[in-house]
């Protein structure tokens, strides 16, 4: 990670980070919110603001909201509404964002992050609303500006974060945790890149001890970890070295800008905040009651952090592990119905399984840019795999072989070892012969040994395995080569 | 007492373009109209009292997340008045009109 | 010139004197002779008889639907797909909707007949009908006046019988004043009762759609069919729709009445004008209550802050970048040029009137009082409501002004709608009724308001009173 050298000063950060939900259809139009349809496809009278059409909301828009707000603890409002925010933009199409401004639907809550260290830190939150997204503006294709309205309507949830964070590595964490939990609810797919996930930050910096803030600025377009993390490194020394030589801080908003590794300030004249905000004479109020608020809260899935200390404790898995395996919930659905179809189930199977995922699993994944719900072979298949393995059936090499072949076919592990003679061999006369053909054709291994050079025992047990074409059993191997390194020593002597 | 400069700020945020005339004449007209609206004011009865968004007393008006029909695209465009086949056209927006709360994933 | 009223046009097509297609030509030859009135923006006269056709077959079937052959106009702000809806603003000149306004689904759907479009005070801003960028309308009893605003051109309609009747939009009297104006009936709703999608916003919390006619039951047959619940507007009500048959009236109504504080604002034909209505609702039977509005002096401040600040957010979609006028304009902000052509003054004013109570600093000291002052003026009605069934007020203090009268001070022109603004501000339904004449011939009009969702009330007495007045015109 990135470190600042902060000196004397200690920084505080707070995000917003924009969620764009999972919904079928917009926030408050029926239009689909399929991402990348082609332009202005996805759009009607409503999310055109045309005029005389008018907003409805989206029960399901609210529902989200709702796991969100539960899972982070907030409290919900029982009745809040929405209000429009005024400005001007070619891709807001009314000219106000439907969006809440005084009464949000859920308020009050945190989010645990892991340090480095282990040890946990608490995230407050102070908001989290629903809102509608713009549209795009295109500004480099044409000698005009073109604009696709598809988006715009598509339900956000806005996520304001306490000013808790006090480093670059720390705002990471906290959208990786924030990340995590949408795509744990199912809520946002969490992509950066196509901007389903998007990251304000409100930096300042003051001196270590003191309790007050300094001046802050809003870093925005920060839509990468990356860029969140170089970003927030850059704007934080910037800012000490401002008051380092005695000047201050200006109130203002700055835009990251990845390829320089700056940020500049947008021309503050022109973005005289003024939105006028006022309550959506179109919308009525959104009522939650007790019985709504239980029914979200019965339904939400374990959270990641609970799956993570659970998946220790259940599986015996080293933290390491279920920290990897519950960054995708569907990842930990995986690894634990693979640990489920295991016949004989123990806590080395378990490991096995979850150093399977962790590699080639991941791997692969990595390699076709697939997500594990499309994974070729099944959380039962790889279980059988790891079964085999782990009664010495197949060595770990065949279980490689194996590996691959059940990528691309739809077999069971035991079926494929039957078909092509994968058993492993552990047959001791077969074995036998094939330790004295090595032993005949390196004669001189035997002088070595003697001399007290242990590893040619290595060479030797590969020289068998290649012989069984891998299908050898390993330590028997060992075991009568060592017998028969002794046996002649014995007859020597 | 409403300043020249502060009808610009608001004609501006409206954008509107008015003549300094016209602002002169405006601001006449507001001194009149705000100095008669602020009858408010002196209305003590309304201290104690809540604000009114809607008279409506009903909530929860929501709509099923089940999609329909989108506009044909060139039905969309049809009453721009600069389109192509596909897209909305304006005179070139440039980078640093962006307005701060954009949010634009790129 | 179309029958008096659509009830009576519906006998006579029932009795074999006339059929749709000859009421039609008889409206569409009215809208020419009138074409100085300017009370159509545009008409489809093409459509129009293809419908005509359709609901003569209907009724020679024995099958007409509930409008079947009413010959409607409407407001050129409500939404009417692949027909020119235009605000009477140069912003939207060329604007063809794509959609049907649910009112106008409905009217079709109920056999009504559209014959166009009618003229209107830009965005529906004004009283006077003289901000339309399509020129004024004119008022049918005397050219040199105006009908009032902002649904003239719908009055016009109506009183010069180029239709059965209309539908209008009233944020702050929008329906009631001019047909006070023109000597018809005009019917605001209560909030939520009619559907507001597809009417292009001015001031969402106040507007509502109303028809307007000849006579208290056309409607009333009007308000049944456009009004009940649209999923489409979320503001719309759950109650049923509108039925003039199912009042529940008591048997010796209270009516209240008002006393100096409004009268004194009148002038003294409206205010004799009134005071006859009084007494004919007394001997027709109703008691007269006396009553008292406290917060008669936030109406008019508190409409003009609420109504101008959502206006300016409304008509912040009006930027030339997907529908309607743009600006040529090869400088940097195409969208200010494109406002500042497209908008009328008195729009202007009104956009910068309610940008400036909403904005920084003056939001708490404006918009928020008057939310609190709008809360007040509920609280008033309602108490006034438990005293008496229906209030009778004037519509307007005087009877119509002459055009170029009020247009150069916007205060006097505002102070016009001191008598409608509070039943917006409250949600009521209220109506104006003709009530009389002035010396120089021009139609006075009293206005009836009714508590919240009591409409069926509100057209039940409106009808009593109807047949009083009717009655003594013919005594």
């Amino acid at each position: 990670m990135q470190s600042v050298h902060t000196g004397d000063y200690e920084a505080v950060i707070g995000l917003e980070v924009h969620a764009q939900l999972l919904t079928a259809t917009k926030a408050f139009c029926r239009c689909s919110t399929q991402y990348g349809a082609a332009p202005n496809t996805n759009v009607c009278p409503v999310c055109l603001g045309h005029p005389g059409a008018l907003p409805v909301l989206n029960r399901q828009v609210v529902e989200f909201t709702l796991r969100m707000g539960l899972a982070t603890g907030c409290t919900i409002r029982p009745r809040s509404r929405f209000a429009r925010k005024n400005y001007f933009y070619p891709d807001l199409p009314k000219g106000y964002q439907i969006s809440q401004y005084e009464d949000p639907i859920c308020y009050g809550g945190f989010v645990e992050i892991e340090l480095e260290d282990g040890t946990t830190k608490r995230i407050g939150i102070t908001r989290i609303h629903m809102e509608e997204d713009a549209g795009k503006s295109i500004h480099d294709h044409d000698v005009d500006t073109l604009i696709d309205l598809n988006r715009c309507g598509v339900p956000l949830i806005e996520i304001v974060s306490e000013p808790d964070i006090r480093s670059p590595g720390e705002a990471v964490l906290y959208l990786q945790a924030i990340r995590q939990l949408l795509m744990y609810l199912g809520i946002c797919d969490g992509n950066m890149e196509e901007g389903s996930l998007r990251c304000d930050a409100n930096v300042s910096v003051r001196r270590r001890g003191s309790d007050r803030f300094g001046t802050k600025t809003e870093v925005k377009n920060l839509n990468s970890f990356r860029n969140v993390e170089r970003a927030l490194a850059y704007e934080i020394e910037r800012q000490i070295a401002v008051l380092a030589q005695g000047g201050t801080i200006e109130q203002e908003t700055r835009m990251w800008d990845a390829s320089s590794g700056s940020t500049r300030p947008m021309r503050s004249k022109e973005f005289a905040h003024d939105y006028r905000y006022f309550p959506e004479p179109d919308l009525v109020p959104v009522e939650v009651s007790a019985e709504w608020i239980e029914r979200v809260r019965a339904e939400l899935p374990e959270l990641p952090l609970a799956r993570k200390r659970r998946l220790q404790e259940q599986y015996g898995i080293p933290a390491y592990d279920a920290g990897i395996l519950i960054a995708e919930r569907s990842l930990a659905d995986y690894f634990e119905r693979a640990c489920g179809a295991l016949r004989e189930p123990s806590p080395e199977r378990y490991k096995l399984i979850s150093n399977w995922i962790m590699t080639e699993v991941l791997r692969i994944l990595g390699e076709r840019k697939i997500d594990i719900g499309s994974f070729p072979i099944e959380p039962e298949r790889l279980a059988e795999l790891v079964e085999l393995q782990a009664q010495r059936t197949i060595s770990s090499r065949i279980a490689k072989e194996l590996f691959a072949e059940l990528l691309s076919s739809p077999a069971r592990p035991s079926e494929l070892v039957a078909e092509r003679g994968m058993v492993q061999v552990s047959d001791a006369g077969y074995l036998e012969q094939l330790v004295e053909r090595a032993l005949s054709e390196n004669p001189d291994t035997i002088e070595k040994y003697r001399a007290g050079k242990v590893a040619v025992l290595g060479f030797l047990v590969g020289q068998v395995m290649k012989y069984s074409q891998g299908k050898a059993n390993p330590e028997l191997v060992r075991t009568l080569l060592l017998e028969r390194l002794g046996h002649s020593d014995a007859l020597a002597r | 007492m409403i300043t020249l400069e502060e009808l610009r700020r608001i004609a501006a945020l409206a954008k509107l373009s008015l003549s300094d005339e016209e602002i002169e004449h405006f601001r006449a007209e507001f001194e009149r109209i705000v100095e008669y609206v602020s009858a408010l004011d002196r209305i003590r009865a309304l201290d104690e009292l809540e604000p009114l968004d809607s008279v409506v007393s009903h909530t929860n008006a929501f709509a099923d997340d089940v999609p329909h029909q989108s506009l044909p695209t060139a039905e969309a465009l049809a009453n721009a008045p600069r389109h192509n086949e596909s897209f909305f056209k304006v005179p070139k927006v440039i980078a640093s009109e962006w307005t701060p709360d954009q949010n634009n994933g790129q | 010139m179309v029958t008096e009223t659509y009830e009576r046009f519906r006998q006579r097509v029932h009795n074999r004197e006339t059929t749709c297609a000859e009421e039609l030509e008889r409206a569409l030859m009215s809208i020419e002779e009138n074409g100085h009135l300017g009370a159509f923006l545009t008409v489809t006269a093409d459509a129009a008889r293809k419908s005509a056709e359709e609901s003569d077959t209907r009724f020679q079937r024995g099958t007409p639907r509930l409008l079947e052959g009413m010959i409607l106009a409407i407001k050129d702000n409500i939404s009417t797909r692949g027909i020119p809806t235009t605000c009477g603003s140069r912003m939207l000149e060329r604007f063809v909707p794509v959609f049907d306004a649910t009112v106008v689904e409905r009217l079709r759907h109920h056999g009504a007949i559209v014959i166009g479009k009618t003229n209107l005070d830009e965005f529906a801003m004004g009283s006077s009908n003289e901000t339309s960028y399509f020129g004024i309308v004119r008022n049918p009893h005397n050219p040199d006046y105006v009908p009032g605003g902002s649904s003239g051109g719908s009055a016009v309609a109506v009183a010069a019988r180029m239709a059965h009747a209309a539908l209008g939009s009233d944020t702050g009297g929008s329906i009631r004043q001019p047909a006070a104006f023109c000597g018809i009936v005009g019917f605001k709703p209560s909030y939520g009762r009619v559907s507001r999608y597809g009417l292009v916003a001015f001031a969402s919390s106040l507007d509502q759609i109303g028809p307007m006619a000849r006579s208290v039951r056309d409607v009333a047959l009007l308000a049944h069919a456009i009004s009940g619940h649209d999923p489409a507007d979320s503001t719309s009500s759950e109650q049923p729709p509108i039925d003039l048959h199912i009042a529940p009236l008591a048997e010796r109504p209270r009516l209240g009445i008002v006393g100096e504080e409004i009268l004194s604002g009148c002038s003294t034909e409206v205010r004799s004008c009134y005071e006859e209505v009084c007494r004919l609702a007394q001997q027709a039977g109703y008691r007269l209550v006396l009553i008292q509005f406290d917060s008669m002096d936030a109406w008019i401040p508190t409409y003009y802050i609420l109504a101008t600040a959502e206006a300016s957010s409304n008509l912040a979609r009006y930027d030339g970048v997907r529908y309607g006028f743009r600006a040529d304009n090869d400088g940097n902000d195409m969208m200010t040029a494109t406002r500042t052509a497209g908008f009328g003054t008195e729009v202007k004013r009104r956009i910068m009137l309610g940008t400036y109570v909403l904005s920084a600093g003056y939001y708490d000291a404006y918009y928020r009082k008057a939310q609190k002052a709008r809360r007040w003026i509920v609280e008033n009605y309602r108490r006034i409501f438990s005293t008496c069934d229906a209030v009778l007020l004037p519509t307007t203090p005087t009877p119509a002004f002459r055009i170029g009268e009020k247009t150069s001070n916007p205060l006097a022109m505002y102070l016009n709608d001191i008598l409608t603004v509070s039943a917006n501000l409250a949600g009521i339904p209220a109506l104006s009724l003709p009530a009389g004449r002035s010396g120089n011939g021009l139609p006075i009009g009293v206005q009836l308001q009714a508590p919240f969702n009591a409409d069926e009330v509100l057209l039940r007495i409106a009808y009593d009173i109807e047949q009083c007045l009717l009655a003594r015109a013919t005594v």
